[in-house]
């Protein structure tokens, strides 16, 4: 016998980049809307980088794979046959909590790859149905950055001064001048400017562990208090197991709460926010006997199309000690040189170059954005020759849509409810493996050129899959595709998806601000339906 | 069984550093024995210890070392994670961190809540880059 909560407008399923964006703007729209998140809070006090053991912290209890971290409120991923580790963070806040901020925007081409290259698939949205959300996304995430770069579209200044670049981006930067080649400091979801609840950066490096200043931007000290402040209910530890539902409509979702027990919220909508694999796992585990392939799945295309952004690694090593450990991992500068098509390279589409400051002590030793350090009697040399002394540089490549590479219910691993994981089939493409070839004779071009006298690349990183999409694609086709533009299932009109999972293709840099401007339009789409009117008006 | 080889293998893993013993002989042996229980990696680095022969721990760093690369190149993702293990341990260690801040004025404390000096962004580095005209693709 379950529990019966108190019908509600919306359900939202996940407390991250997405489903806290939605939740504050529905809630803004006076829409009765509850948030439920299998995670629960992160407390600043909780956070690594206030201890001497921050960087083992980062290796084991919170690194970024839950299959490492293996927190309770995770659930395990099949990652075996994947070629790329799918990273991920539940809690309030979501992978948000795990991230290192880097904010930019899918450029106008992303949107529309197969028209003007002819691969992938168009989407039946473009830049500008986004470009107003964008710009309240950025001043709710407290960007920080420079208005006025060539390589993309005008936009509103910056709410936040840029982040300084350190030695080594410094390098880089004037390399990129000297080869005429386009660069810029890149949108941090960063806080460097004043705010009265939080304190702004102060440059201490590991962003992906957290902030107990509140500078570097997640959901949880960002949108949640307003939507909370706003009417929003969140329910933590409420980890959803099946979302309920009828011919043609979702009914509400079963979920457990802390405790084990079994719930039942029903709502009028249902929106799912659970990232590209939890989402399209979600999906599948609501399979019922008018939907036995799983919930919004006639097309066959929930879990299919999964897409990370496929990234290799070039390494400059500098005589000179840069400190590359100060400062935020990921954001000091983006060039954007070569992400546009060039059909004279062989290939279609192009990459980000995204400067990554250097590590601390274990993290160099262990690597992973560069190889491993050596073991044995020439592990001290290597050691010193590396540390404090690198800059590097990504090749973040556009995955496109492939329906083998997918999300399934994996036959033999279970979370602790006894609920079957996510299993992920992933292969990396050789057009991505072509770009990245590429990329990485580009960037070493640069960093030889910023004064490098070693250079270490890896052709693929595989614990970059931080960037989880595509497996519940929006499209205007309900035979290809899973939401419409709006981001409403086809299947079933009041089931709404709004996390990556929706993207037809993943463009080639960070996806989190397009997720976010995705989520806070799909929250006015909502907010229009006719069951929602007399509480607009109200 | 041979785990009474494993202070060996990470003298060999991690070599002594001037003042710094091996990481052997730093203690970490029953660390890294702890970490390999807890995280379920027991079974992948008694694997490497079992190939060892019996009188490893007698012979020199030179012989030691081959030895440990054949091992290595058998079993690859085993050796990985004993040495990830190693390292772990090892620039975790507070001697370890202390005589690295020694040599090159790393901070071996929490990053927070001092954190570094932010210098202000010097704009006029995109003078160049200002004057590019749009990179990017108008769609309609």
């Amino acid at each position: 016998m379950s529990q019966h909560c108190d019908r509600v407008d919306v359900v939202v399923v996940g407390a991250g980049a997405a489903g806290a964006a939605l939740t504050w703007r529905l809630a803004n729209h006076g829409v009765n809307v509850v948030c439920l998140e299998q995670g629960g809070w992160v407390t600043p006090e909780s956070i690594p980088s206030l201890t001497p053991q921050w960087e083992r912290a980062r290796a084991r209890s919170h690194h970024p794979n839950p299959n490492i971290r293996k927190n309770a409120w995770d659930y395990p991923i099949d990652d075996a046959d994947s070629a790329i580790r799918p990273l991920m963070y539940n809690a309030v806040g979501g992978s948000t909590i795990a991230w290192g901020a880097h904010f930019p925007r899918l450029r106008p081409c992303d949107f529309a790859v197969h028209s003007l290259d002819g691969v992938g698939v168009d989407w039946p949205i473009g830049y500008d149905d986004l470009a107003a959300y964008f710009e309240v996304n950025d001043a709710m995430m407290t960007v920080a950055g420079l208005a006025g770069d060539p390589g993309n579209p005008p936009r509103g200044p910056r709410p936040c001064p840029p982040l300084p670049l350190g030695a080594g981006a410094q390098r880089i930067a004037e390399a990129y001048n000297r080869l005429g080649w386009h660069w810029w400091p890149v949108d941090a979801a960063i806080l460097t400017g004043t705010d009265p609840h939080r304190s702004p950066c102060n440059n201490c490096g590991p962003c992906d562990l957290g902030c107990p200043r509140g500078a570097r931007s997640s959901t949880d000290i960002t949108y949640w208090h307003q939507a909370i402040a706003a009417g929003a209910q969140l329910r933590t530890q409420s980890r959803v197991v099946k979302i309920a539902s009828v011919p043609g409509r979702a009914t509400g979702v079963d979920y457990l709460d802390a405790d084990g027990n079994l719930c039942h919220q029903p709502a009028d909508h249902v929106v799912m926010a659970g990232n590209g694999v939890g989402t399209a796992r979600l999906l599948l585990l609501s399979a019922d006997d008018w939907c036995p392939d799983g919930l919004a799945n006639s097309s066959d295309q929930v879990g299919r199309n999964l897409m990370h952004h496929p990234t290799g690694m070039v390494t400059g090593v500098f005589h000179e000690d840069l400190q590359g450990y100060e400062g935020p991992f990921a954001t000091s500068i983006v060039s954007q040189e070569f992400y546009e098509t060039d059909s004279s390279r062989g290939f279609v589409r192009g990459f980000q170059a995204q400067t990554i400051r250097s590590d601390g002590p274990l993290g160099t030793a262990l690597g992973g954005y560069l190889p491993r350090l050596p073991w044995g009697r020439d592990h001290h040399t290597q050691f010193d020759r590396q540390f404090g002394h690198t800059a590097s540089i990504t090749v973040t490549t556009e995955d496109l849509p492939n329906p083998d590479n997918r999300v399934t219910l994996s036959p033999d691993i279970t979370d602790a409810w006894g609920v079957a994981a996510p299993k992920i089939n992933y292969r990396v493409e050789q057009r991505c493996a072509d770009t990245i070839a590429f990329g990485i004779e580009r960037n070493t071009e640069v960093l030889l050129a910023a004064g490098a006298h070693e250079i270490l690349s890896l052709p693929l990183v595989e614990s970059a899959g931080f960037h989880l999409l595509g497996t519940a694609r929006m499209g205007e086709n309900a035979a290809s595709s899973v939401v419409d533009g709006q981001c409403r299932a086809h299947d079933a009109q009041n089931l709404w998806i709004v996390d990556g999972s929706v993207f037809p293709t993943s463009g080639a840099v960070n996806p989190t601000s397009t997720i976010q401007a995705i989520a806070l339009r799909a929250a006015d789409c909502l907010a229009e339906q006719p069951m929602l009117i007399g509480v607009l008006d109200a | 069984m041979r785990e009474e080889h494993l202070v060996a293998v990470l003298n060999a893993v991690i070599p002594a550093r001037g003042s710094i013993a091996a990481a052997g002989d730093l203690g970490l042996s029953h660390e890294v024995l702890h970490d390999a229980r807890d995280g379920s990696a027991i079974d992948q680095i008694l694997a490497v210890l079992h190939e060892l022969p019996a009188d490893f721990d007698s012979l020199s760093p030179d012989d030691q070392q081959p030895m440990l690369l054949e091992i290595e190149t058998r079993q690859p993702e085993h050796f990985a994670t004993l040495v990830n293990m190693v390292y772990t341990a090892y620039y975790s260690h507070g001697a370890v961190l202390a005589a690295l801040s020694g040599r090159t004025g790393y901070n071996p404390g929490a990053p927070q809540p001092t954190g570094y000096v932010m210098e202000p962004f010097d704009e006029s580095l995109l003078a160049p880059v200002k004057q590019m005209p749009p990179l990017w693709r108008q769609v309609n």
